[in-house]
């Protein structure tokens, strides 16, 4: 058993693991019953996404990938803070009709 | 040696952020969720890149994975904080007892 050889092993088994788990995630964003579960859902895949990414770049040798790892964190954060900021201006939910906010 | 320590971290990391994605998909409530999720995956994350920094030969691409660790560790758990805040002002039907779930 060589160092490589290992390294491959659990580089490639933690690429699986995080391909689960987007899967996973996959399941609430189209199960959750309000849209923060949807959001949520959208930040965890984004943070699937840049670890695939990270072990990307190791398995084929490159740097070229790194600053789209800078970009997807702060487009990832951007995008959850956006999503808050207009709901916050939404109606409040006893307010509005029954549920609206449960789609 | 160092590239099985290395990538060691990043199955743990991986191993993290997959076990908080299996918090997110069974957890009853909006706030367990982004409880289990956002911490989980801020260590994922933090052990992911930390092990990446160690494959790459010139020092410019472990800084540009330092500084997304940085940020990574910074806005994870802001993010869940804004969006637990928004869905506390928003009355998202809470967790009360395990015989009115429905997730």
């Amino acid at each position: 058993m060589t160092s490589p050889y290992i390294c491959s092993i659990l580089l490639n088994s933690a690429a699986v693991l995080l391909l689960a788990a987007i899967l996973l995630t996959m399941v609430r964003l189209i199960k959750g019953p309000t849209v923060f579960d949807r959001i949520l859902s959208f930040d965890g895949i984004g943070v699937s996404m840049i670890g695939l990414l990270v072990i990307t770049s190791i398995l084929w040798n490159s740097s070229q990938f790194l600053d789209a790892i800078l970009v997807y964190c702060i487009f990832g954060f951007f995008g959850t803070v956006a999503f808050s900021y207009y709901l916050h201006l939404t109606y409040e939910l006893e307010d509005s009709e029954e549920g609206s906010i449960n789609d | 040696m160092t590239d099985i320590i290395a990538s060691s971290f990043i199955f743990a990391g991986a191993l993290f952020v997959f076990i908080g994605t299996l918090g997110l998909l069974r957890l009853p409530d909006v706030f367990c969720r982004g409880h289990a999720l956002t911490k989980a995956m801020t260590l994922g994350t933090t052990f992911i890149f930390g092990g990446a920094m160690f494959f790459f030969d010139h020092q410019a691409d472990a800084i540009k994975l330092f500084v997304a660790m940085a940020f990574q560790f910074a806005t994870i758990p802001l993010s869940g904080h804004i969006l637990g805040l928004v869905a506390l002002r928003k009355n998202v039907p809470r967790f009360k007892h395990r015989d009115t779930l429905d997730c």
